[in-house]
């Protein structure tokens, strides 16, 4: 899933994880991701995934990174078994 | 209107002064093709290029006071000339003339710069004293009209557009780094800001004095936002924005030859357009831009009014093609970068204004800016009342901020926007705030830079330098940075006066009366529900425009960005990645630009988002920019169509 995430990012948003934009990179603070990409980001998470963020995760300042953002979605996986 | 130009303690000798003239002024002819003047004397050479509106026999330039003391070269109109020079013909001046230009003379001549805050109207000019030999360089209030300034081989030049300085001897053209990231990812230049090195622009509001080496500057017109004493009720409201409006209207039809209107659809120019049909005793000229593309498209709302006002209407239609066509000229005459395509119809537009034989149109432009028009406003003011609210109250006013566009629509979207929002809740840039989300959003453009360094570090600086600032809410900086930034850096140059006076056409904005910003500012937020914006206007004017025009809402003006190259014009992707041309530009980064362009060429339509297309647009245009003025090719090397007249006061010329 991350590897994938990684090549979704990369690929959409026209950058590469290199030294300077590590993995743990706030992409929205670092400028990569502007506001219709913060959405169009979480559309494709909800929808690739199966996953939901929750109002208060969004208010929670999800932080907008590949690793932030594939422990968010390993993290609604679980809960979404546990819940079953 | 008209175009000046002029250079002081140059070294060139004074004998090539009447040929250096006349080349500045042949760049700007567009400007004031009806005549053209300069004064030459062995300190300083100054011209201007003529578009007679008002005394059109007796206003030529430049002027010389009566005795001789000072001349001016002016670039403007003075809407409150008549009341003006009756004050200075009480004080003792003489007039030979009816026109405006004779009055901002003899103004200066008696005040001084004091004379500048007494001024109603959109100029720029110099003015040189002959006895100090001081040169004094002033412009509007609120940046209608450009003066530039730049300084070369020990000579000052000054122009109304920076392609006069293309027939100044030696002057090349250089981008300016800093400049280009900045105005990247704020869409336009800032204030003092020309995109290049070593040319800057007379800010709005200030004047610049100039003898031998000494420089002075003043700021006679600080940007003044403070709400005045408030209306006791909205009925009051209403009439006194009325009353400002109309005779803000009133003053701006104050012309020797025929003035028209754009009518957009929008609420602004519908105002407008109702304003003056009311003052003509024939059908009013009324002027629109029809989109082939209906998401762009406002005909039916111009059809309406223009047929509820009774006026004379011409629609001018654009296609993609056309954009794509006129955008290298467009761009040529915006001089500095774009951040869309919306300029390049209006460039259109007003060529087809200039056949039709109008040289004076008004506009609705600075409504939005006076009257809080714009969704950045309600942005704002939700943004700063955000920790205060729930998140029902959240959404719901979201869903209001911007109607028009998608992804404000349907409870996934709005709970998705939550988290953006919640992004740019707090400041992250000193005085910024309001504008965090716009700038984070440009600052993708600035990435086509090489070394954009922080592009935001100067707009950070322009606002911690204003004196007051500080202590504006939240949603008055908001208004502050709209009129130094998008108004004054875009909207009245490269899409308004740029593009009208390309084909000698005059534009005129009611709303930027000083009266009517004064009045807007101590009605804004007092009256009604501050997320229904513009309510005041709509409710001043429900009663005498269609209810469709009152009703519809914030519909922005746009034209079709990348997608107009990308489907009429993919000779544009060779033009953009061609290496020469890159290669020549060290201010691009190349490799990210080729990486980009094949990007919006390749991907499927729906992929290309807003960020996408400003910055094509911005890299078109500076690629242009560098063909026009860094290779300068823009130069024009035709004559002048009309005579020079010369007022020669130089020593080599007695002898």
């Amino acid at each position: 899933m991350k590897d994938e995430l990684k090549d979704y990012l990369e690929e959409q948003f026209l950058f590469e994880f290199d030294a300077e934009t590590t993995e743990d990179t706030d992409l929205f603070q670092a400028g990569i991701l502007d506001s219709f990409g913060y959405i169009s980001l979480m559309t494709h998470i909800e929808e690739r995934y199966g996953v939901q963020f929750e109002e208060d995760e969004l208010l929670g300042n999800v932080m907008v990174s590949l690793n932030g953002i594939a422990a968010f979605v390993d993290g609604a996986r679980e809960r979404a078994l546990e819940s079953r | 209107m008209c175009g000046i130009a002029g250079f002081y303690r140059s070294p060139r000798p004074p004998r090539e002064y009447a040929d250096l003239m006349h080349d500045m002024l042949a760049q700007i002819e567009h400007r004031g093709p009806d005549e053209a003047g300069c004064l030459l004397d062995d300190r300083i050479a100054m011209g201007t290029v003529r578009l007679s509106i008002i005394d059109l026999a007796g206003g030529q330039q430049p002027v010389l006071s009566a005795d001789r003391r000072f001349r001016l070269c002016y670039n403007g109109e003075l809407y409150n000339y008549r009341e003006l020079r009756a004050e200075l013909r009480a004080r003792g001046a003489a007039f030979r003339t009816g026109s405006d230009t004779e009055v901002v003379l003899n103004a200066w001549a008696e005040w001084g710069p004091d004379c500048l805050p007494k001024f109603n109207g959109a100029f720029a000019f110099a003015v040189h004293d002959a006895v100090t030999d001081e040169l004094h360089l002033a412009r509007d209030r609120y940046g209608k009209r450009p003066l530039f300034v730049a300084r070369h081989d020990g000579a000052l030049l000054f122009a109304s557009e920076m392609k006069a300085f293309l027939a100044y001897p030696g002057f090349r053209f250089e981008f300016d780094p800093d400049q280009l990231a900045s105005l990247y990812a704020t869409w336009t230049p800032l204030p003092a800001h020309s995109g290049y090195r070593g040319i800057e622009q007379v800010p709005m509001g200030e004047y610049l004095s100039v003898r031998g080496d000494q420089e002075r500057r003043g700021r006679w017109a600080p940007l003044d936002l403070t709400p005045g004493p408030a209306p006791e009720s909205e009925q009051e409201a209403v009439e006194l924005v009325r009353g400002d409006l109309e005779r803000a209207v009133d003053v701006r039809l104050r012309s020797d030859v025929e003035v028209g209107v754009y009518a957009s659809g929008g609420l602004d120019s519908s105002i407008i357009a109702h304003l003056a049909a009311r003052r003509t005793d024939r059908p009013l000229r009324t002027f629109s831009i029809e989109f082939e593309d209906a998401e762009f498209d406002e005909s039916a709302e111009q059809d309406e009014l223009t047929a509820h006002l009774g006026t004379h209407h011409s629609k001018l239609r654009v296609t993609d093609a056309d954009v794509a066509e006129a955008f290298p000229d467009a761009v040529r005459h915006a001089e500095v970068p774009a951040f869309r395509t919306a300029f390049v119809p209006m460039h259109l537009l007003s060529r087809q204004v200039r056949r039709e034989g109008i040289k004076v149109v008004l506009s609705g432009e600075g409504a939005d800016e006076a009257f809080l028009g714009y969704g950045i406003f309600k942005d704002t003011r939700l943004l700063s009342e955000w920790d205060a609210l729930d998140d029902e109250t959240r959404r719901e006013r979201m869903g209001r901020l911007h109607p028009y566009l998608a992804h404000f629509s349907g409870a996934d979207e709005q709970r998705r926007m939550l988290g953006l929002y919640q992004q740019f809740s707090t400041e992250q840039r000193p005085g910024l705030f309001s504008h965090q989300m716009r700038f984070q959003n440009g600052r993708f453009a600035a990435r086509l830079l090489a070394e954009p360094g922080d592009p935001l570090a100067a707009v950070e600086r322009l606002v911690a330098e204003e004196p007051g600032y500080a202590e504006l809410d939240p949603v008055r900086k908001a208004q502050w940075l709209e009129f130094r930034t998008l108004l004054a850096g875009y909207l009245l140059s490269t899409q308004g006066e740029r593009m009208a006076l390309a084909h000698g056409v005059e534009n005129r904005c009611p709303f930027l009366d000083p009266a009517v910003v004064r009045r807007a500012n101590s009605v804004n937020g007092r009256f009604g529900d501050p997320y229904d914006e513009k309510h005041l206007l709509k409710l001043a004017y429900a009663d005498v425009l269609p209810e469709r025009i009152v009703k519809k809402g914030k519909f922005p003006y746009r034209a079709p960005d990348s997608a107009v190259f990308v489907r009429s014009r993919p000779d544009y992707r060779d033009l953009l990645l061609d290496p020469d041309v890159l290669g020549e530009i060290p201010a691009l980064d190349a490799r990210f630009v080729r990486k980009f362009v094949n990007r919006v060429y390749d991907a499927p339509p729906e992929r290309i988002g807003t960020k996408e297309n400003q910055a094509f647009v911005l890299l078109a245009s500076t690629v242009w920019l560098h063909h026009w003025f860094v290779r300068g090719h823009g130069l024009n090397r035709d004559p002048l169509k009309v005579p020079l007249r010369v007022v020669d006061e130089r020593t080599c010329a007695a002898a």
